[in-house]
């Protein structure tokens, strides 16, 4: 394709994407598109189809319909292990990490696919280990001996140990504290800002928004609002479900 | 009055200090919340309450009586149930047998009575079956009664533990984060449900981050931070505590967000 | 529930076709074959207590099968105890070796429990086999057959009352799964902590499980004893308790049809397969991997919507998480 095109190009597209488990459709026709270095923020209710649509990126749950395009390349046939290699990381909810290894080994974990580049790792896992000052503290401790909090913090800097181009987050401020959740909101606004593009899933539409640049609304399995997150925040009807006008 | 009452709580994992010299009380019929940042010990205190953990000092009075060392089993028959952080279903089974398991204390049958079906054994089956029924409905999940348990989205799962707690008939109810994952809607469903449960006459200790929530329904709230309490009283006084808004809300705290 | 009549009507046509059976087929090898099958239902029965149920894995289930036909063999032939006597001694031995074994290691994680179960296994076995009382490797002999007034049973005779401890246990069973204690057992298995939380007291309802399955095991070993009129070490080896364990899986774990279908496989498959002499083993074995990956829930997975049944006028069929009035999201994430 012409270079010119490439450069317009999103860096993420879902075409009219669809997901059934067995006989139940899930995600219906979903069209959605990510801009290189955005924030972008998946709204809807529990089993709307928001977690679905993420793991259809990572190949957990491949679509039976429709086109996932990753920088202008078709993604939606090729095993997770591909996606990941090809930039795309997935946090999934609910806090998994190796419970039976420390908190650096799992770290550690997270630059598997750049384990030759020592010095490169040892910058990242600094840097993580900066963001999140209650993981330093804890570094030696099991995983499992964390309190759930801790876990989706880990999670998170597990995912980021290798920059990668898309990070997909499946709601991270689940089972945080106030003050922790700013704190991680603004840990993703700098992290795109040094590049790296953000899709995540979120229940804390208020933050979200405020953070975000884009966002969409699903609502059981469709895409039903999308458009720039300040005039989502200020939509009728998002005030009225997510945001408690 | 209060239900219980926790007294000098110590526990310590190793050379780790998990909580330290708690004290707290719990007042009959109202809705407690015990808030803190990730890591300050709250589901500690919850898993010594419940027997899970024995703690390494201190007394926990419910009814008059120190539960320290008592196994879980009986903690729940003195009438203590709760929920878990991140939901534990019994997955493979349906939705009412889940809610049937609360009322394994209320009832008695051995092996030799349940191997050969006598009276007893069945009229209990019925009272356990009807009851069920009875919570299944309360949490509004009549009709998904013989879907199994994970089959359920992630909202309904969390409703039906609590109707399997419920269902344990409890004077004090604890719940570990029922609104974590919860959009503003769901909450106030939620809400809702709390504030039905507390016209039953059970107490309510609840654990949350949601700070909407927690202010609004909770008539006493406690502090902690790294196992200890930093500060309690009621939701105004607790939001505006200097030293809970720098260990937990945050300077720009807004209570709807 | 429309399933659990089916089940009823596949067992009274199943229980009907075994009635027959001795009546049709004159073949003494089939009888025997018949008889075999049996044993492996009723043991299956009851390690099916202890797996599928409580979801404790149990590698030595043969070791209580033994329990039982060497206390009937020792108690028959060296003080001439009449059968029906010799019962309770064997369902004694029996629970004593499981509140031996089972008490202190209930307590561990269900892996642990494997591998004592497994030493409990081989420890038994080689007591058989070195003991004077025992009749070491030979085993014991002569003893004698069941008698009704002069009439000595014959293997046809077995096959009934076999049908009897087929249909006793399936009854057994499917009371104890429908009741406060097989729901504990199903909690336990499902998650103990939670079982905990709900006020199971874990450690004794895993004991009663391991103990039932262990009293029904040596019954059913007394039997075994009785009519093979001869007993001896390796009936009752390693491998044994691992074609029980194979009944119970590859039929379906925790299900009553599942695990009699079970020991209709783990017999008649390798008698299918004599024809490939050598290599029987290993075509059953490749055999067993297939059915497993073909389906991994076994061949009639259990049934668990058949626990409790609505109140008049509740029915299923809407999608969860649409329409109740409190419910608190869409369908199917």
């Amino acid at each position: 394709m012409p270079i010119w095109e490439r450069i317009s190009m999103p860096l993420l597209e879902l075409d009219g994407v669809s997901v059934s488990y067995g006989k139940i459709q899930a995600v219906s026709d979903i069209s959605l598109t990510v801009e290189e270095k955005e924030i972008v923020v998946i709204l809807g209710n529990n089993g709307a189809g928001k977690t679905t649509t993420l793991r259809a990126i990572s190949g957990l749950n491949p679509p039976h319909h429709g086109r996932i395009l990753f920088d202008g390349r078709e993604i939606h046939h090729l095993p997770p292990d591909k996606i990941v290699s090809l930039g795309i990381t997935h946090v999934p909810e609910g806090r998994r990490v190796f419970r039976d290894m420390t908190v650096l080994e799992n770290l550690d974990l997270g630059g598997f696919s750049r384990r030759r580049e020592k010095s490169y790792l040892k910058s990242r896992l600094e840097m993580i280990l900066d963001l999140f000052p209650r993981l330093a503290e804890r570094k030696n401790q099991l995983a499992g001996t964390l309190s759930g909090g801790e876990q989706q913090m880990l999670a998170m800097g597990r995912a980021m140990m290798v920059e990668p181009r898309l990070l997909m987050l499946d709601e991270p401020s689940l089972g945080l504290a106030p003050l922790f959740v700013q704190l991680i909101f603004n840990i993703l606004k700098e992290t795109a800002a040094s590049g790296t593009t953000v899709l995540l899933v979120e229940q804390n539409a208020r933050l979200a928004l405020k953070m975000a640049d884009k966002g969409y609304v699903l609502e059981t399995g469709s895409v039903k609002l999308s458009g720039p997150a300040g005039e989502l925040a200020g939509h009728d009807e998002v005030v009225k479900a997510y945001l408690g006008g | 009055m209060n239900i219980l009452t926790v007294e000098n709580l110590t526990l310590t994992f190793g050379g780790l200090m998990a909580i330290s010299d708690l004290s707290f009380s719990v007042a009959k019929g109202q809705v407690t919340s015990l808030i803190g940042p990730n890591g300050a010990g709250k589901t500690c205190v919850f898993n010594c309450i419940t027997g899970f953990y024995r703690p390494t000092g201190g007394r926990i009075l419910f009814g008059g009586e120190n539960l320290v060392g008592r196994p879980p089993y009986q903690i729940t028959e003195r009438g203590i149930c709760r929920t878990f952080q991140n939901i534990r279903l019994f997955n493979a089974l349906t939705a009412v047998e889940n809610v049937a398991a609360g009322q394994h204390t209320r009832t008695g049958c051995g092996l030799l009575r349940c191997l050969f079906r006598t009276g007893r054994s069945r009229r209990d089956e019925r009272n356990v079956r009807e009851k069920s029924f009875r919570w299944l409905e309360f949490v509004g999940l009549t009709d998904f009664y013989d879907y199994q348990a994970r089959q359920l989205p992630y909202g309904d799962q969390r409703r039906l533990e609590i109707a399997r707690a419920l269902a344990s008939e409890p004077k004090l109810l604890l719940l570990d984060e029922p609104a974590a994952g919860m959009n503003h809607n769901e909450q106030e469903r939620l809400l809702a449900l709390i504030r039905e449960i507390v016209q039953l006459g059970i107490t309510v200790v609840m654990i949350d981050h949601n700070m909407g929530m927690v202010m609004q329904i909770s008539n006493h709230i406690v502090v902690l931070d790294y196992g200890r309490k930093i500060a309690e009283g009621p939701p105004e006084t607790v939001r505006n505590d200097e030293q809970v808004i720098n260990a937990y809300l945050g300077e720009d705290f807004d209570a709807a967000s | 529930m429309a399933k659990g009549r089916h089940s009823l009507t596949a067992g009274s046509v199943a229980l009907i076709a075994g009635l027959l059976v001795p009546l049709l087929v004159r073949n003494p090898y089939y009888i025997e074959l018949g008889v075999q099958i049996e044993f492996y239902m009723v043991l299956a029965i009851g390690l099916n207590m202890v797996v599928g149920y409580c979801g404790l894995l149990d590698l030595g289930y043969a070791a209580f099968f033994a329990i039982g036909a060497y206390t009937t063999g020792i108690l028959m032939t060296h003080l001439h105890f009449s059968f029906w006597f010799c019962i309770p001694f064997c369902i004694l031995g029996a629970a004593l070796a499981g509140v031996i074994i089972g008490g202190p290691t209930l307590r561990l994680r269900s892996d642990y429990l494997a591998v004592v179960t497994l030493g409990f296994g081989e420890i038994v076995q080689l007591l058989a086999t070195n003991l004077k009382i025992t009749g070491g490797a030979t085993g014991i002999f002569g003893i004698h057959p069941l008698r009704l007034g002069a009439h000595a049973f014959s293997m046809t005779d077995y096959y009934y009352m076999m049908i009897i401890l087929v249909v006793l246990g399936v009854v057994g069973a499917y009371s104890l799964r429908y009741s406060r204690v097989g729901r504990a057992w199903h909690y336990i298995r499902e998650d103990e902590d939670a079982a905990m939380a709900m006020g199971v007291n874990t450690a004794l309802f895993k004991l009663y499980a391991y103990i039932t399955g262990a009293m029904w095991g040596s019954m059913v070993g007394a039997v075994y004893a009785v009519s093979m009129t001869a007993i001896a070490p390796e009936s009752f080896s390693y491998s044994q308790s691992v074609l029980i364990l194979i009944a119970v899986i590859l039929g379906g774990l925790g299900s009553i049809p599942g695990v009699l279908v079970g020991a209709v496989l783990v017999v008649v498959l390798p008698e299918l397969l004599r024809g490939v002499a050598l290599f029987r083993l290993l075509v059953f074995g490749l055999l067993m991997v297939v059915f497993m990956i073909l389906r991994p829930q076994g061949m009639w997975p259990e049934n668990i919507r058949g626990v409790f049944k609505p109140l008049v006028g509740k029915t299923a069929g809407k999608k969860p998480g649409n329409g109740s009035a409190l419910s608190l999201g869409g369908g199917g994430e």
